[in-house]
């Protein structure tokens, strides 16, 4: 603004910026092109939201999960050789990968549910094979309930609907209280409450959280969207 | 969890021309809430596109009974918020020429200069309290709206516009004392 430009206010100024300007015919044709071309094609499955970028702590979790299971296998296949009767069959995994690594396989169930259109949930390999369908079936309607809940949760958290995520987030806290997203749902709680901004109750979320899920990948991304908080 | 999410979110119903229509209807003031929460001229239609894919995915879901405005802004917002985080480490632009008004020549060149002085002034307001600002002040939503729209308590929302206004009386008289944009 040149010095010989008449004073206004801050008011004045304010209503001179309440016009819309029109877009010229050109800028609005090239927009609706882009947008026409966007709608005919298949919807998009992840928009230019800010979420996290996936990768990067899937597949450590995957990662983390192969290499305890496997582990924990061949330390019971060593011990299956140095024993000095073999009366009994060798390994009992169903025992080992459950209660040796549960925090880990928690965080890589969901992603190993999504590559197979099997139930993964309560799958442990050797039951999964004489398990009737009929088992089955209850554990994967559970879960896909878990699954829509928590999908709506979460595209309520991508619109910045942190109340209706974090209502959503509750529901599930209260139907599923120990289920397979229960990790996720901690998580979006923390991030729901950050976005919404009740960062005391956010921190408060992510101690919990790291007490429960002390080796979830997730526990330093959220610890690092906190600190953007401040 | 995300990525799945991600791949089932694709067997939502394919939404229809409305969208785009209602998309049309308010693409004027997508490109200016975008211009008024500091997006760079140059980005302005890749940004527009991008809240409409965001517009696009929510449709199925979305209250179309509810005005589309602020809805459209809190999108608009979310976008400017990450492409000024990926845009960190360069030089903000303060001044970019408003667009045609279609007025006449001397007044455009008034009103040029108000609305450069409001972009600018503007852009030394921090975004969350810039927001507000726009929304309340320059797009006339009622408080408590501001406050869903942004996801914010309607104190916090109260709190942010008088603060948001002082920091713009402030960055109005420094931009006067040391010189406009342009």
């Amino acid at each position: 603004m040149s010095r010989h430009e008449p004073p206004v206010t801050v008011r004045e100024l304010l209503d001179g910026g309440k016009e819309v300007p029109q877009q010229p015919n050109a800028v609005r044709a090239r927009v609706l092109a882009r947008a026409r071309q966007a709608a005919a094609a298949p919807i998009p499955p992840a928009g230019p939201d800010p979420t996290p970028p996936t990768h990067s702590f899937i597949h450590p979790a995957a990662i983390a999960g192969a290499l305890a299971i496997g582990g924990a296998v061949v330390v019971l296949g060593v011990k299956a050789m140095w024993r000095p009767a073999p009366t009994e069959r060798p390994v009992p995994p169903p025992a080992v990968s459950s209660s040796t690594t549960p925090q880990v396989e928690r965080a890589a169930a969901p992603e190993l549910a999504a590559s197979a259109p099997a139930p993964a949930p309560a799958d442990t390999g050797v039951e999964s094979a004489s398990q009737p369908a009929a088992k089955l079936a209850p554990a994967r309607a559970s879960y896909e309930a878990e699954l829509k809940l928590m999908r709506s949760a979460h595209t309520a958290f991508a619109a910045h609907e942190y109340a209706a995520a974090l209502a959503l987030v509750d529901e599930h806290a209260r139907r599923f209280p120990n289920g397979l997203l229960a990790e996720e749902r901690e998580g979006l709680r923390v991030r729901s409450l950050a976005g919404a901004g009740r960062t005391g109750e956010a921190r408060r979320a992510a101690g919990v959280f790291a007490k429960h899920f002390p080796r979830s990948v997730l526990a330093k991304r959220l610890q690092a969207e906190l600190e953007t908080k401040d | 969890m995300y990525l799945r999410l991600a791949h089932s979110a694709s067997a939502e119903p394919v939404p229809d021309d409305a969208c785009v229509r209602a998309f049309d209807q308010e693409l004027d003031y997508v490109f200016a809430s975008l211009r008024r929460l500091g997006a760079p001229a140059s980005d302005l239609e890749d940004l527009a596109h991008d809240v409409f894919v965001v517009l696009l995915r929510h449709w199925p879901t979305l209250d179309t009974s509810r005005p589309l405005r602020p809805y459209l802004f809190g999108v608009a917002f979310r976008i400017v918020s990450a492409h000024r985080r990926r845009r960190l480490r360069e030089v903000p632009q303060l001044t970019e020429e408003p667009a045609d008004t279609g007025v006449g020549p001397e007044k455009t060149l008034q009103s040029q200069q108000a609305v450069a002085l409001l972009h600018a002034a503007l852009e030394r307001v921090p975004l969350p309290r810039r927001a507000v600002l726009i929304l309340h002040e320059l797009d006339g939503i009622p408080i408590a709206e501001v406050a869903r729209v942004l996801s914010i308590t309607r104190f916090g929302a109260y709190a942010r516009l008088h603060k948001g206004h002082k920091e713009l009386a402030a960055a109005v008289r420094r931009l006067r004392d040391h010189g406009a944009p342009r």
